[in-house]
């Protein structure tokens, strides 16, 4: 993975993760505090089931009296419309008059069921349950009522009067709303039940029941039930479900999915930040590690964009920096090859030169002294005149031939640097002191830094190469000029800069050995001024202006550096 | 009880009484059926189909509800040969719907396709007809029986004299069409939406002249019409008995054991049941099962699932106490509700359903009773009262097969159901024939 790639990642995680967290602890505490909630109150659902039903026949006594009264005026032989409308008006959805053998004599309900055995089902004798035939299209439907019963009397012979109200609608509707909980009356095993239209326990799967009360959660229809359920009689259990518990659920499912939503948002946020972050950081550093393998290519002019003041920044000026020193020593390293190279050349040729012209020397100056001893004897005045004048030019040739083999050699024979703690500003002031009597026609300013660090140098060797800079900068005034000396601390150096105001010169070929524009110059002065300067690892620069003047600039390591 | 459960109510902005000035001509009649389906003359099984086919439809002889035959399309006939052989003249004034003249071509191929159906009327002609039978099994293609014999006669060759020849000829399967299907009946298609609109106009080249009324539409509504047209019954009701019967499978269990069925016609109290749906004792052709005061409940217990096969249009009522009188016996009613058209086909151990004889002769009808519940040695018994040419010992037999049928107990007639058709006032003229046919051609609209 990348660096962009592990800053998007952790940001994104850092921000959803908490979240999700944060999300999943609520949703099992909501959970826990709705489960419990939800078992006390179905509990107390289910048990108000009996007494509700037991109130509930209790009325039905009232009813079923008034029914008895009016029975003698229907006669022996009542409609069924007349029947029927006689159970309307006391709001009996059920009413039947059973005779002797449980004959069927009238049924509102199932009319056809008359005269033969009523053999409805009984569920719970002592509470009045029973499933009660209910005409419905071309048969009959099955329906649990609750009933009670009253003695009577029915074309002269004992009979029993029966009605009832249907308990799935709109009783168990209503004491379900009253309750706050779905209500059924489920049987023992529980493939049987009685519930209203549309409960969701009409379809729930739930455990035998044989062990009594108790409780539970099911899955009906893919959502979490929880349901309760009390004894009501041998056989039969009240059960009360509420989808509270979806409810809670469903509020556990609004937290995860706010809980989805800001982690995702806090993820596109940490993205966000990623993406600036890594805006700030990745991309310095990109460019960082492209600069590095430029700068491994061998192109020490690489650098990288420097912004702000952070670490990422300072981590450039470093890079920067490195590279920068890199380049210097690099030059360094080709300076001192060349100052090496020269010095070679410089040796072998002082030496080469040196062999024979002392023996020209000797011969020239001998032939002179036999020229001297013979006197008038010799040739005319016009040889003696010229023997004289070209023996005098030629020893004057060899000498100056022998001051510059002497130069040469003196160049190659340039001692190592003995790096002692040196202070260039007193440096500078012996060097000035030294050449002030051969620069009274140029003004002399000095520029010296207070605060400049001792420089590791060789006083003696620096001040030859400063003396060359100086010597220098005073011959290409002869009219006159200002030379101004500055010292200056730089970042791990100390700068010496030597300005003339002069006519300028041509840099180009400024630091090749034998490069002179002074008649009786040697063309080694900078070469041995570079040479000290390299074998004190430092580094000298020039700029050059046609008639604004020159300035060289030596700069030295400080002691870090040395 | 709907009095019109099965059939219609006729919707027309009520007039004032013209009826003193007679017929007249014009007007639109609309008749709202609770369903109706079979535009194929050969299905027509149930009450609401055959008031379309009596629409559409004409046969070559008619039969009055008095038993009398009429003429139709065939304008006479004549037997000879000692009752084997019947030519039957074309009225050359009767056209198709589509002005075609009325072919004795057109009638043999009708007759042809008649005796392919599964009209026990055709079961009964193929029996006399030569060659039938074999014609009707698909054994053979030539039916040497039936001879076209000129472009307006055909005549019909028998095996042996068939006293229900013309009753047969007079069902609704025996409808003439042409070969594009077109009928001849007084009223001929101008648009029809399957099952649910039809309507018709008066065709001019009817056999018996144009009918009264210029336009009638046939509307399905699948709610009671009459409750829901708020109409009450007035002039021009008119209505035929349909027979409520409770058809067992012998064949296999629980109605396989005769004590079973036994129990179950025991405890049958028709009276009850006829008063359940404001109907009538039930009878065949001849006899009435004895009335009983009060169900007989049998000591004995069954215990058993009987698949019940219901006609959507019997009367709740009745399937309600058939289901209660079957628990009584231990046998737990499994109760499957099924349209008209399929219920003789249902299969079901048990099935209750709305019997219209396709051709109330007695004969015929006990044929068709029969085969509902696959009888076959009785119908050997009807082929040969139908060929008795003594009508008293004709009868006889019949009444023997009657009484045959009964006895088996496996075609239990519970009660007999009026099917009516309640007119607005100022409509006359609307009868039924003896298949069943609502006969519209004569019904007219006083003038408003």
């Amino acid at each position: 993975l990348t660096l962009r790639a592990r800053l998007l990642l952790t940001l994104a995680g850092t921000a959803a993760i908490p979240i999700l967290l944060f999300a999943w602890a609520v949703d099992q505490r909501l959970d826990r505090v709705a489960d419990e909630q939800l078992r006390r109150r179905l509990g107390t659902a289910a048990a108000s089931l009996r007494p509700r039903l037991e109130a509930s026949r209790t009325r039905l006594v009232r009813p079923l009296q008034r029914v008895l009264a009016a029975l003698p005026e229907l006669g022996d032989a009542p409609t069924a419309e007349a029947w029927s409308r006689l159970a309307e008006q006391n709001a009996l959805d059920a009413l039947e008059l059973v005779g002797a053998g449980d004959t069927l004599l009238l049924s509102r309900q199932w009319p056809a069921g008359e005269q033969l055995r009523d053999d409805d089902r009984v569920l719970d004798e002592q509470l009045g349950l029973r499933l009660e035939k209910v005409a419905q299209g071309h048969a009959f439907v099955e329906r649990l009522l609750l009933t009670a019963e009253l003695p009577a009397a029915f074309r002269g012979k004992p009979a029993r009067l029966r009605g009832g109200v249907l308990l799935d609608e709109p009783l168990l509707l209503d004491w379900s709303a009253a309750a706050g909980a779905e209500l059924a009356i489920v049987r023992a095993g529980g493939e049987e039940r009685w519930s209203s239209a549309g409960s969701a326990l009409a379809g729930m799967q739930l455990p035998s029941l044989e062990a009594g009360a108790g409780g539970g959660e099911v899955t009906a229809g893919g959502r979490r039930v929880g349901w309760a359920a009390q004894r009501l009689g041998p056989q039969l259990f009240a059960v009360a479900a509420d989808a509270a518990a979806e409810t809670a659920g469903g509020l556990a499912s609004d937290v995860a999915r706010l809980a989805m939503a800001f982690a995702g948002l806090a993820a596109l946020l940490g993205v966000a930040a990623a993406l600036l972050l890594s805006s700030g950081i990745v991309r310095p550093l990109e460019r960082l590690a492209r600069a590095s393998q430029r700068v491994a290519a061998g192109e020490l002019s690489a650098e990288v964009p420097v912004e702000g003041a952070h670490e990422i920044a300072a981590l450039g000026r470093s890079f920067n920096e490195m590279v920068d020193d890199l380049r210097r020593a690099q030059q360094r390293v080709a300076q001192a090859g060349r100052v090496a190279v020269w010095r070679d050349l410089a040796r072998r040729l002082a030496h080469e030169l040196k062999n024979p012209l002392f023996p020209i020397q000797i011969a020239v100056e001998t032939l002179r002294r036999a020229w001297d001893r013979q006197g008038a004897a010799a040739p005319g005045p016009e040889f003696r005149k010229l023997f004289e004048e070209l023996t005098t030019t030629l020893l004057a040739e060899l000498l100056s031939l022998r001051r510059i083999v002497d130069s040469f050699a003196g160049f190659a024979r340039m001692p190592e640097p003995k790096l002692e703690p040196t202070d260039l500003n007193a440096l500078v002031d012996r060097v000035l002191d030294l050449h002030a009597p051969h620069g009274s026609h140029v003004r002399i300013e000095r520029r010296l830094a207070p605060d400049l660090p001792l420089v590791p140098a060789d006083a003696d060797l620096l001040s030859r190469a400063l003396g060359n800079l100086v010597r220098n900068a005073l011959e290409a005034m002869p009219e006159g000029g200002v030379l101004t000396l500055t010292t200056r601390s730089l970042p791990r150096q100390a700068e010496i800069a030597v300005a003339d105001t002069g006519p300028g010169l041509d840099t180009a070929q400024l630091f090749r050995p034998y490069h002179t524009t002074k008649p009786d110059g040697s063309g080694l002065g900078l070469v041995i001024t570079q040479g000290i300067v390299s074998d004190h690892r430092g580094e000298l620069d020039v700029e050059s202006a046609p008639q604004r003047g020159t300035t060289f600039r030596l700069r030295l390591p400080v002691a870090a550096a040395a | 009880v709907r009095r019109a459960a099965l059939l219609a109510a006729l919707l027309a902005a009520a007039s004032g009484a013209r009826a003193a000035l007679g017929p007249r001509y014009g007007g639109e009649l609309t008749i709202a059926l609770p369903r109706f389906g079979a535009s194929d003359p050969r299905a027509a099984h149930t009450a609401a189909d055959r008031v379309a086919l009596g629409l559409l439809d004409d046969t070559l002889v008619r039969l009055d509800r008095d038993g009398a035959v009429r003429a139709s399309l065939a304008a006479g006939w004549s037997p000879s040969a000692l009752g084997r052989e019947w030519s039957f003249r074309l009225d050359g004034s009767a056209r198709f719907h589509d002005d075609s003249a009325v072919a004795s071509s057109d009638v043999a191929a009708s007759l042809r396709r008649f005796l392919k159906s599964d009209s026990s009327a055709a079961d009964a002609l193929a029996e006399a007809l030569v060659g039938g039978s074999a014609f009707r099994a698909g054994a053979s293609a030539d039916l040497p029986g039936l001879q076209v014999t000129g472009s307006d006669s055909v005549t019909l060759l028998l095996s042996r004299p068939s006293a229900s020849l013309l009753a047969s000829l007079a069902a609704p399967a025996a409808s003439i069409r042409n070969d594009g299907g077109r009928g001849a009946g007084a009223f001929a298609p101008v648009l029809e939406v399957p099952g649910r609109r039809l309507l018709a106009r008066a065709h001019p080249g009817h056999v018996r002249g144009r009918p009264f009324l210029e336009r009638v539409l046939l509307l399905a509504r699948a709610r009671d019409p009459l409750a829901e047209a708020g109409l009450a019954s007035g002039g021009g009701a008119a209505d035929v008995q349909a027979l409520l019967l409770l058809a067992l499978d012998a064949s296999r269990p629980p109605f396989a054991a005769p004590e079973l069925r036994s129990a179950l016609d025991a405890a049958l109290d028709r009276t009850d049941l006829s008063q359940r749906v404001s109907g009538a004792l039930p009878r065949f052709g001849f006899s009435q099962p004895a009335p009983r005061s009060a169900a007989s409940p049998s000591a004995r217990r069954f215990s058993a699932a009987v698949p019940l096969a219901v006609e959507e249009d019997v009367p709740p009522a009745v399937s309600q106490r058939i289901v209660a009188l079957l628990g009584s016996l231990g046998l737990r009613a499994e109760v499957r509700v099924v349209p008209g058209a399929e219920i003789r086909a249902a299969d079901a151990v048990a099935k209750l359903l709305l019997f219209l004889p396709e051709v109330d002769e007695p004969g015929l009808l006990l044929r068709e009773a029969a085969g509902l519940v696959k009888l076959e040695r009785l119908r050997a018994r009807v082929d040969a009262a139908d060929a008795e040419p003594l009508a008293a010992r004709r009868r006889e037999l019949l009444r023997e097969v009657e009484a045959q049928l009964l006895l088996e107990r496996t075609l239990l007639p519970l009660a007999a159901l009026p099917v009516g058709v309640a007119a607005p006032e100022g409509t006359h003229g609307l009868r039924f024939d003896a298949v069943g046919r609502l006969l519209v051609e004569d019904a007219w609209r006083e003038a408003r």
